[in-house]
């Protein structure tokens, strides 16, 4: 019996071991920001081939390919990349495109939507399995949780809740303002501040529905900024030089893919988002 | 077997520009509507082509009633010349004679010899080749009536050209001579008074009286909406009907060379 | 009439030949590298002719992706081509085309309504009806564009050009509209959908989704040269094309319905592709004949031909990405209208 045992331990160990060098990719093309912002993180920056528009370059590979948007697939120019495994959201597409690179034999995980701070923990754990970097993962983990919980005391030693208002430029549209559901609104409650876009999805800033919104704090993108032609012209806008961020010129400006991406950094980003709301 | 208008109304708002018309055109017959501008010669041909809608009347070929034709059978028994067509494509001359034959079905080679022999009837066979936008205003008029001398060839000519093969086609043309040049108004007249003497029916608008005269074996004079006066030349072209009508004096000569009345305003 | 021009069957043969040349290129060329040897080796090997040049990967890029969407290119241009053949001579003028006045983007409508509402309206239904109801939307919607501006345009017999290029801005315009209230409700997803639609792509192309499109088109280019000899009698005018024997009105519906069917079909799958039914027809008159019975089948060849070219760009001049492949006849079709437009002056 006891040998039994132990030959079953050991050769669940050795499967184990066996495990991530089975599943060791080679050729990566991933899609989404946050998705190439967490194999990065994980170390397989090296393997990662091509990535998406979306997505900023790895550190470590900063000359990649790219195949364009991710809901805009090219099956074959993907296929021409000889990936061995492709990783990006479930949202990927053209449905066709996606069916086709299944059918070539390449490997194929697609990911289910993350929509606010728990899932994008979840997901760097998952992404860790499909790579083979479950430890890797783990510390991930671990920062991020100690990050937030950095957040969280800070914003409990602070005692404030301030108003934060998010602006966005929505492909090349107007500015636009982020209300519940979208992603700046995790980012922003889980800093412990209040949206003060109160609507659902993003809506075009009106200068009237600025000064309802009163906020304390205005948040943005550096490419957002740039559009509407700095934080000089934002501070003109007559709505919002009459709200108590006017007054006090409160800014707080966050690169996009850091910001929307619930990437591995999520966690710092909220910390830094928490201790840049009351200063 | 004839093509009649019977009791043709037609109005246009509130005004009546066809008035009760009644017109029989038969086998062999070279019917010429004359009459001054406005008097309704191209309104009645259209409503005899069943281009309006009459407000009463009816239109029979062969007794039965227009309407009761089919559009194909129709085109074979029956061709309208319009004073003028929009064709801005650059088709060949032989091309557009040949469109004449629309309904015989898928054309082939006999339909290009029958072409060629209509374009030869109208005095333009060199032409065939040719682009027809690049053709004169009078040119143009003559290949169209080789057209539709192609689209009735069947009923009208033998093979040789001569005979009538089926029941007696109708050729309707309106101012056929309009745009074209001495010769030309010659050969488009001739070549119509021929359509007649090998046993087709040929309802005309014409503006020259002498020439109406000189081809038709009838004239039907029109003057506000109705026909005033109908019968052979000699007995239409008096100078108390044409007065009434044209609101001018007219001379009527009768010159020994010629077999027909030519007519001035005074 | 087989008659006055002796070069139109070689003409036909060439157009065909450069087709077939067009698609061949198009076979051998993509982001994904593949020799000539191991393309025909790859072509070759199902129909039982072993060569052994190529590997399983390589046979599956071609076959599988490649493949159908070159057919499947060479089917929409031959439809679009066809398209704006009969369109014009329905029209009876060569700047009617099917993007330009409106019948596009009317089938785009119908397509984004079934894209939007089609998951709440269609629950339950069988999965036939749900699979077939875009590219009968597209129809419909296409086919209520199309009769629409024939009923504007059309005054007393005779097609009033002005008038039909504005009702093609005002549906344009309309369609936009409508499908920018439509982006309010659908979620990202669909918005994204939505923007394809109106751009255009032969992604979607494979053998399952040509299965689908694949019969109307077919349809269309088949029974579309029949209607040759009519549509010329209809360039005369209405009325002439009565007079020699034409039921006006039977001409119409049949055209309007071919046009529908092969837009329909062409844009619930590869979207709005502008210009190819305009610049087609054109370079079928200039390389042959005005007359239908050369302008039909020549239409469908260089549509075919140009559109396998067009797509071919689309595929490999931002590899691996890709260009949506209505920008790319727009930008070269656009200055085409332009040009005509000028010397119609």
């Amino acid at each position: 019996m006891r040998p039994l045992i132990m030959f079953g331990v050991g050769a669940l160990l050795l499967a184990l071991a066996a495990l991530p060098a089975l599943a060791e990719s080679k050729r990566i093309v991933s899609l989404g920001g946050g998705i190439t912002a967490t194999l990065d993180a994980l170390g397989v920056g090296q393997a990662i081939v091509a990535v998406d528009a979306s997505s900023g370059p790895p550190a470590q590979n900063p000359g990649v390919a790219r195949v364009g948007y991710y809901r805009q697939l090219s099956a074959e120019g993907v296929l021409a990349l000889r990936p061995d495994h492709v990783i990006g959201p479930i949202s990927a597409g053209p449905a066709a495109a996606v069916e086709q690179l299944k059918a070539s034999g390449a490997r194929v995980d697609l990911l289910p939507p993350v929509k606010g701070i728990d899932a994008a923990r979840d997901r760097i754990g998952a992404i860790g399995a499909l790579v083979g970097r479950p430890a890797e993962a783990a510390a991930l983990i671990r920062d991020f949780d100690a990050q937030l919980a950095e957040a969280k005391a800070l914003a409990e030693a602070s005692g404030k809740r301030p108003r934060v208002l998010f602006l966005f430029v929505h492909g090349g549209a107007s500015l636009q303002v982020g209300g519940a559901g979208t992603a700046a609104h995790a980012m922003i409650t889980a800093a412990g501040a209040i949206n003060a876009g109160d609507h659902e999805g993003y809506r075009p800033l009106t200068a009237e529905g600025v000064v309802v919104a009163r906020p304390d704090v205005l948040l943005a993108t550096p490419r957002s900024l740039a559009s509407v032609g700095g934080a000089a012209a934002l501070w003109k806008n007559p709505g919002i030089a009459a709200t108590p961020a006017g007054q006090k010129k409160r800014l707080v400006v966050i690169d996009d893919v850091r910001l929307l991406g619930f990437g591995p950094e999520t966690g710092a980003v909220v910390r830094q988002l928490a201790k840049a709301f009351r200063q | 077997m004839s093509l009649v208008a019977r009791d043709l109304t037609v109005r246009r708002g509130a005004r009546t520009v066809l008035d009760g018309v009644d017109l029989a055109v038969g086998p062999g017959e070279f019917v010429a509507l004359i009459g001054p501008n406005g008097a309704g010669k191209s309104t009645l041909l259209a409503a005899i082509a069943g281009d309006l809608e009459p407000a009463g009347g009816q239109i029979l070929l062969d007794g039965r009633p227009l309407e009761d034709w089919s559009p194909r059978e129709r085109a074979r028994r029956r061709a309208v010349l319009p004073q003028a067509s929009t064709l801005d494509f650059p088709f060949s001359v032989l091309e557009v004679v040949a469109m004449g034959r629309t309904p015989y079905g898928r054309p082939g080679k006999a339909d290009a010899a029958i072409a060629r022999r209509a374009l030869a009837l109208v005095g333009l066979p060199a032409l065939a080749g040719r682009p027809y936008t690049r053709l004169s205003g009078g040119e143009r008029q003559r290949v169209h009536l080789a057209r539709v001398l192609t689209q009735l060839w069947d009923p009208a000519f033998d093979r040789r050209g001569e005979g009538p093969r089926g029941p007696a086609p109708y050729l309707m043309l309106d101012e056929p001579t309009a745009s074209q040049d001495l010769g030309a108004q010659k050969r488009v007249l001739e070549t119509a008074r021929r359509f007649a003497d090998v046993g087709g029916g040929v309802l005309c608008v014409l503006h020259a009286l002498d020439q109406a005269a000189r081809y038709a074996d009838r004239l039907c004079l029109m003057a506000g909406g109705r026909i005033t006066a109908s019968g052979p030349p000699a007995a239409v072209l008096t100078a108390d009907a044409l007065e009434d009508a044209f609101g001018v004096p007219v001379h009527i000569h009768h010159p020994p060379e010629l077999d027909h009345p030519l007519v001035t305003a005074r | 009439m087989p008659m006055p021009l002796g070069r139109r069957p070689s003409l036909m043969g060439v157009l065909a030949a450069l087709t077939i040349g067009a698609m061949l290129a198009a076979l051998a060329l993509g982001a994904y590298a593949l020799s000539p040897p191991a393309v025909i080796s790859a072509l070759l090997e199902p129909l039982g002719i072993g060569l052994g040049a190529h590997t399983p990967e390589q046979a599956f890029v071609l076959l599988h992706i490649r493949l159908p969407r070159v057919v499947l290119a060479a089917l929409v241009g031959g439809a679009l081509g066809i398209s704006g053949a009969l369109s014009q001579g329905l029209f009876r003028n060569p700047l009617a085309e099917p993007a330009l006045i409106g019948v596009a983007s009317g089938a785009a409508v119908g397509a984004a309504i079934v894209l939007v509402f089609g998951a709440t309206l269609l629950a339950g239904a069988p999965d036939i009806l749900r699979q077939a109801a875009l590219p009968l939307a597209a129809f419909t919607g296409g086919g209520l564009a199309t009769l629409l501006v024939r009923r504007l345009a059309r005054v007393e017999g005779r097609t009033a050009i002005d008038i039909m290029l504005l009702a093609g801005v005002a549906l344009n315009a309309l369609g936009f509209a409508a499908i920018g209230l439509l982006q309010v409700v659908a979620d990202d997803e669909q918005l994204r959908s939505l923007t394809f639609w109106m751009l255009g792509s032969l992604g979607g192309a494979t053998w399952s989704a040509l299965a689908v499109a694949a019969p109307p088109m077919l349809l269309v280019l088949l029974l579309g040269p029949l209607l040759a000899g009519p549509l010329d009698a209809l360039l005369l005018g209405e009325r002439e094309a009565g007079h020699m024997g034409i039921d006006v009105q039977r001409l119409e519906r049949r055209c309007v319905a071919l046009v529908a069917l092969a837009v329909g079909a062409a844009v619930a799958l590869c979207g709005v592709i502008g210009f190819v039914g305009l610049v087609v027809p054109h370079l079928a008159r200039k390389l042959g004949s005005v007359a239908h019975r050369s302008v039909l089948p020549a239409s469908i060849l260089i549509g075919a031909g140009l559109l396998v070219i067009a797509d071919t760009l689309a595929r490999t001049l931002t590899a691996p990405a890709e260009l949506p492949i209505g920008a790319i006849t727009s930008l070269a079709g656009a200055p085409f209208f332009l040009m005509l437009l000028r010397r119609r002056r």
